[in-house]
């Protein structure tokens, strides 16, 4: 992987295809957390990739491009949702209603609600803590946030979770918690 | 590492393979064989692009030109006119020694017979493409061991194909195509010589495949129960397409793909 990294850094176009066929499943699923469907997902999805391709040059490190990728697809989908609050005349609220897919409803819906009434910082930390297994460290990288910061917001976001799940899934969620705080 | 609701939840969401990367455009491809008294258009203007990730199933009657099909893309054979895009890119694949270098980095061939060769275990069966490729012995071990536990094969690895079911042989088969990772896999009525039973277990296989690895996929069959399993059906005639269908709107209904089959073959198109 380092290897097609560094080759898609001198403008190698297959090299970078390979790679992001690598994290396309997880970067979409990322966006789609942001953007609540698919048609915008795969939108958000398309300009990620275009404007890495082309902003891979100033990438520092090879071994930062997945986290770097990462921050791209966050940062594009953060902005997405915020042009397009602006461009409507309805209040946010309503788009968290809009979500044309719930993934698998019957267990999720509370949690993927939950998730998605907290904060972009809390969202963001807890989606790269618990769905892409980052560390506090590479948390960090993406988010551009103090390691600190990072620790308090993934504690803090659980908090929140928790509170707004009233007590479901209790259990797994023991578990879920710190496995490296 | 350890799962967790938001994990599964996130895994839960589906992810569309169409509309994201382009990975095979074919455009005005038509190809036409010399007879002795006549020719024969095997393939006139097809026109069709696969998706990355996507299971796609060529139907079409005998000598529609299926066949024809998976050689222009798998680069064994050059069409008459028209051209094919690799992720958007021109591909001059029909020349040496850019075929070879193509195929070898991007085509998985799995074909009706498994063609498997007969001296060689399962192992070093697998291994073949990766041995052409002069890859260093303990990485060829990894990726054959890698391969064949995916295929639920690996038991098997010091047996001859001889003896092997159709089912295993076509399951090391398919492990061979899959070893060197390509892009695409190209596979020729690859359940054509399993009972009913077997063809389950494969299609079950490519299934799990094409989802984990969001590997792109060409299926020519003449079975529509097949084909239902694939995302689109895209139907042969003398050549040309004549009709597609697409699974996932359509709920894989074997019934509604066999009857447009049967309209084709009937010559109703
Ligand atoms: N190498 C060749 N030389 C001459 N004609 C050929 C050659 N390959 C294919 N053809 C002709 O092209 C046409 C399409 O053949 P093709 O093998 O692609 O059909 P098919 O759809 O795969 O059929 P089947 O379902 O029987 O496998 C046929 O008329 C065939 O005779
Ligand atoms: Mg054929």
């Amino acid at each position: 992987m380092i290897d097609d990294i560094q080759q898609a850094m001198l403008g190698d176009e297959e090299a970078f295809q390979r790679l992001i066929t690598q994290q396309h499943a997880s970067l979409y699923r990322m966006i789609y957390a942001y953007v609540h469907n698919e048609i915008d997902a795969i939108e958000v999805f398309q300009n990620v990739v275009v404007k890495a391709f082309y902003a891979l040059s100033t990438l520092q490190q090879p071994t930062y491009f997945v986290t770097w990728l990462m921050r791209i697809a966050i940062n594009e989908s953060i902005t997405f949702m915020k042009k397009q609050a602006r461009e409507s005349s309805a209040p946010i609220e309503q788009f968290m209603h809009i979500a044309d897919h719930v993934p698998s409803p019957d267990e999720n819906i509370d949690l993927w609600q939950a998730l998605n009434e907290l904060n972009d910082q809390y969202k963001t930390v807890l989606l790269l803590r618990y769905y892409q297994d980052y560390t506090v460290v590479q948390i960090a990288e993406v988010t551009q946030l103090p390691e600190g910061t990072v620790k308090t917001s993934i504690r803090r976001g659980l908090q929140q979770l928790k509170k707004r799940m009233k007590g479901a899934y209790y259990d797994d969620f023991q578990s879920f918690k710190n496995h490296d705080e | 590492m350890t799962s967790n609701p938001l994990k599964t939840m996130m895994n839960n969401i589906p992810v569309p393979t169409s509309q994201l990367i382009e990975v095979i455009q074919v455009k005005g491809m038509t190809k036409t064989f010399q007879h002795e008294s006549h020719q024969v258009t095997a393939l006139q203007d097809v026109n069709f692009t696969i998706y990355q990730g996507e299971m796609v199933a060529i139907m079409g009657t005998s000598g529609s030109g299926k066949s024809t099909l998976l050689q222009m893309i798998g680069a064994i054979d050059a069409p008459t006119s028209g051209q094919i895009l690799i992720r958007g890119e021109q591909a001059n694949i029909y020349q040496e020694p850019q075929a070879t270098l193509f195929r070898r980095d991007n085509i998985g061939f799995v074909f009706q017979s498994f063609e498997l060769l007969e001296d060689l275990t399962v192992a070093d069966n697998v291994a073949m493409p990766l041995i052409l490729q002069d890859m260093p012995h303990k990485e060829i071990e990894t990726r054959v061991n890698e391969v064949l536990t995916q295929v639920e094969m690996l038991q098997w690895r010091t047996h001859l194909p001889a003896e092997l079911s159709g089912g295993q042989q076509q399951r090391v088969a398919i492990a061979r195509a899959l070893i060197a990772r390509p892009p695409i896999l190209l596979a020729d009525e690859p359940t054509g010589a399993l009972d009913f039973n077997t063809t389950n277990t494969i299609l079950a296989l490519l299934q799990t495949i094409q989802t984990k690895k969001q590997q792109t996929m060409i299926i020519v069959t003449h079975d529509a129960y097949v084909a239902s399993y694939a995302d689109r059906v895209l139907f042969f005639h003398d050549g040309r397409i004549v009709d597609h269908y697409d699974n996932e709107r359509n709920e894989y209904d074997v019934g509604h793909i066999l009857e447009k089959f049967k309209q084709i073959a009937r010559g109703d198109v």
